[in-house]
């Protein structure tokens, strides 16, 4: 049977971006429709009713939404690759560190481009305070996932879209080698990798991106 | 278990001859590096128990918990499902215990599984953790694409924790009405789009969203007797009140719920103490 995979999503999402890198890592072929948030396509609409948001991925006709939702699921459904481990406990970990980046990183990252002053050097301790903990996670691995790029890897892109933040706005550096030798050494190889490197959205649009956005703030230095 | 036996006693003679040096010191059983099997096979022959009684584990089952809650108790549902024996540690959450914070410490947050020497936090992780642990009386369907959709709204259910609690904590009037007409859009949704006509979210069987869902059944009437506001009754949300209904007669949830009275003073006090307006 045809395999249909579309995945509809926006360049500029981390959520998006996600679904991409596990789909190339599984060599899976699928249809990329880019939508524009404010002017929702009826697709969308159609595919993700309760919340009318991306990533969708929509496999044979059936959508599947909740970017965290839709790793385990292309997990589940082509099997080779695997991003997520076999074993109960370490599966556990990997949930508890993906939801870790979704329910500290993302919020404390959100709040970050749109605070000033003191406010805003009081978030940027908050997440390094997290870095922190993820570093002490990580501890000997190359990834979080070992040898190869795996299901907390993948939600940690949300880092990457911070550090694109920071450089945009004239913020101080956040993940700096010297506080974080370890976790540093790990982003690098991050953004490195052949396939995750394919899925982060284009750096000067990006930059641009945020400094349209939230530029005007003042930054602290 | 005469096998077991032997297994532990084989096991046993093999460790002799591979023990570390003594220098004196007596050596406990957690410095022989065992391999995980030896391991397994002689805490199976020293905890056997006749096969009537609870399901063995190969290391032991603690749950680190807190009688309110019902994070905790879902949990405690999963694991009494599945026929699994634990030791139950109640938590002073003004007081956390050592065990808690060195088992959590990334938020010190009970519920926490210890499962012989790895400790699982974050009660959805933990919930699914033992679905797979112990795989029969499966919490969640077999196919990928059912999965997902029971995942999507647990994530659903816990995303819109926000307009409960502004359900249970408003200060105005104003505040009161937009949380209450919030409330009531959700759990329409709930009820339309994740029961359907079915009798529980996991069809004929309570699944893992019925789990996760389960407070509505005991812990959110007595918010709304708090609050002063009635939303989930039997004429406007038919189907979910029925549903709670259910839910509250399945055997292991029946037996497992806090007491009534008690929780409700619980959350007076607490209620009460975040509205400093009124007189208590």
């Amino acid at each position: 049977m045809a395999e249909e995979v579309k995945l509809f999503g926006t360049w500029a999402s981390p959520f998006s971006r996600r679904i991409e890198v596990a789909l190339k890592l599984k060599g899976v072929q699928f249809e990329y429709i880019e939508e524009n948030l404010s002017n929702k396509s009826p697709a969308l609409l159609k595919y993700n009713p309760v919340h009318k948001k991306i990533p969708v991925l929509v496999h044979n006709g059936k959508p599947v939404a909740e970017s965290l939702v839709i790793l385990e699921y292309i997990d589940e459904t082509w099997k080779h690759n695997p991003i997520l481990p076999t074993d109960p406990y370490e599966k556990a970990m990997a949930r508890f560190w993906a939801k870790y980046m979704d329910d500290k990183l993302w919020p404390a990252a959100t709040k970050v481009v749109v605070s000033k002053g003191e406010e805003q050097k009081a978030v940027i301790e908050e997440i390094q305070e997290q870095l922190k903990t993820l570093e002490s996670e990580l501890k000997e691995k190359k990834f979080f996932g070992g040898e190869s790029l795996g299901f907390v890897d993948i939600a940690a892109n949300i880092i990457v879209f911070l550090l694109v933040a920071q450089e945009a706005l004239g913020l101080m550096e956040i993940l700096t080698e010297e506080k974080f030798p370890v976790l540093h050494e790990w982003y690098q190889r991050l953004v490195d990798d052949a396939v995750f490197k394919e899925c982060v959205p284009p750096r000067e649009r990006h930059l641009g991106f945020f400094k349209a956005r939230f530029g005007s703030s003042t930054a602290s230095k | 278990m005469r096998l077991i036996l032997e297994e532990g006693r084989s096991t046993l003679r093999t460790m002799l001859k591979t023990r570390p040096k003594s220098n004196g010191f007596p050596i406990h059983f957690s410095n022989w590096k065992l391999t995980t099997a030896q391991a397994k096979r002689l805490h199976l022959a020293r905890r056997t128990r006749p096969p009537h009684l609870e399901l063995i584990t190969m290391a032991g089952v603690k749950l680190l918990g807190f009688w309110a809650s019902p994070f905790s108790h879902r949990v405690i549902w999963a694991l009494k499902l599945k026929g699994v024996s634990y030791e139950y540690i109640e938590e002073d959450l003004s007081n956390k215990s050592q065990l808690l914070i060195h088992n959590n410490p990334a938020d010190k947050q009970i519920p926490v599984l210890i499962h012989g020497d790895k400790a699982v936090a974050e009660s959805l992780v933990i919930l699914e953790y033992i679905d797979e642990t112990w795989p029969h009386n499966p919490l969640l369907p077999k196919g990928a694409y059912e999965r997902a959709t029971a995942r999507f709204w647990i994530k659903f259910a816990v995303e819109k924790g926000a307009t409960f609690y502004a359900f249970y904590n408003s200060n105005t009037g104003e505040e009161q009405e937009k949380a209450t007409k919030e409330t009531v859009e959700v759990l329409k949704i709930i009820e339309e789009e994740a029961l359907g006509d079915e009798k529980f979210f996991g069809g004929e069987d309570i699944g893992l969203l019925d789990l996760v869902l389960g407070w509505f059944a005991h812990w959110f009437d007595i918010i709304e007797e708090l609050v002063g506001v009635k939303v989930l009754d039997a004429s406007k949300l038919p189907r979910l009140h029925a549903w709670t209904e259910n839910f509250k007669e399945v055997p292991v949830i029946k037996e497992n719920l806090p007491d009534r009275s008690k929780l409700l003073a619980y959350f007076k006090h607490k209620y009460f103490a975040h509205l400093p307006s009124l007189d208590n």
